[in-house]
């Protein structure tokens, strides 16, 4: 039977530090994952990524083991990620330059790419507003509830659940308007 | 069903609640385009959101963080003589030493204030002016002690740190004692 977070972290808080690697393992799929999907540069996500944990250590003295570890590790990874945008004034950037750019070539490659779903929906999670695109990845990419995201968030439940109502319409909608200037791109394209 | 009502109904499906109206939401989508079309496209986005690949953890992830991290940070230390006997102990210590100036030497004269002080009110004036001082003494040092890091391990952490604070403290009412016992009733202690 697997060890339970809350075992090793008591164990951690006795002296056996050197299990902290465990938790590590266990999270740092997620974790990384989030911060990539808010920040979308791979060194910027990593060092976030790693803050999280390093600060989830320095603290863990103040783990109220009531409450799921990847509740706490996540409400961590995403203020630090919040924090980060807010002081960057980091805008929703073109995940892709190649989409928004119709005065290339449709080459075959192109017309792969524009017409790959995983490249369009990960540019509409993209032009999410931050609160809103880190309700979709802790929701439907990470499988937190809606209790769990309000404790990351610091939010009651009622304003998560209409906030992630809001970002799934925002969601649906960007996807169609991503689409909408393919198309119309892609035929201008065509008829050169 | 109008739609709003199918539109919560919709939001709700995708959260994966049960309701018994789902029978009449299909229906509903059936029979209107606008939510038919509004299901499809939630539909759409939630699988391709859920669908997703994880990116690829970085090399040496884990090292990078064990390596800045102190593993012994929570390791148990050789502990001395719990702080909260040391604190019990000089209380009962204290209260015995100031049962042993009762005895020996009575207790304070009030009435010999008058030698000192023209009137009761002056007497409280200066206890008032003493007292702002203690305060501002005992803020201090309380503030010096904070940053204090070698203490003997007997005095660990900030209790350690309060217990010295009550040292200090009783051992300055005791010598006030014995000063006021000595200026009230002039014995020499």
């Amino acid at each position: 039977m697997e060890t339970t977070d809350q075992e090793i972290i008591q164990k951690i808080l006795q002296g056996q530090g050197e299990l902290y690697e465990e938790i590590i393992n266990r999270y740092k799929n997620g974790v990384y994952s989030l911060c990539m999907r808010m920040l979308r540069n791979n060194e910027d996500a990593r060092d976030l990524a790693q803050d999280a944990f390093i600060k989830a250590y320095q603290n863990l003295d103040k783990y109220n083991p009531e409450y799921k570890f990847s509740t706490w590790i996540f409400r961590v990874a995403s203020n630090l990620c919040v924090d980060y945008l807010r002081k960057t004034k980091t805008q929703n950037l073109p995940y892709d330059d190649k989409i928004s750019m119709p005065h290339d070539t449709a080459s075959a490659e192109d017309m792969y790419m524009h017409s790959d779903n995983k490249k369009e929906i990960e540019k509409a999670i993209q032009d999410l507003p931050d609160e809103y695109r880190v309700l979709i990845i802790l929701y439907h990419k990470e499988g937190l509830s809606y209790e769990e995201m309000g404790e990351v968030l610091k939010l009651p439940m009622s304003k998560v659940k209409n906030r992630l109502y809001r970002a799934r319409n925002r969601l649906k909608d960007a996807l169609k308007d991503i689409r909408r200037e393919e198309s119309s791109w892609t035929a201008q394209e065509l008829q050169i | 069903m109008d739609c709003t009502r199918a539109s919560d109904l919709i939001m709700a499906y995708f959260d994966g609640i049960k309701s018994d109206n789902e029978m009449e939401l299909f229906q509903h989508i059936k029979d209107c385009n606008i939510c038919a079309e509004e299901f499809t496209a939630l539909e759409e986005v939630i699988n391709s959101v859920e669908q997703l690949e994880e990116y690829v953890i970085p090399d040496n992830f884990e090292k990078a963080i064990l390596d800045s991290i102190d593993l012994n940070k929570f390791a148990v230390t050789k502990r001395g003589i719990p702080t909260v006997l040391w604190v019990m102990g000089t209380s009962v210590a204290i209260a015995f030493v100031n049962i042993f100036i009762y005895i020996q030497y009575g207790s304070v004269d009030t009435t010999g204030i008058y030698r000192y002080f023209s009137s009761l009110t002056q007497f409280i004036n200066f206890t008032t002016i003493v007292n702002r001082v203690l305060t501002i003494g005992l803020s201090t040092l309380i503030n010096g002690l904070h940053f204090l890091n070698d203490l003997p391990m007997y005095f660990k952490g900030m209790i350690g740190a309060y217990f010295v604070i009550l040292l200090l403290l009783c051992g300055f009412f005791v010598g006030i004692h014995l000063i006021l016992i000595r200026l009230t009733t002039g014995q020499d202690v």
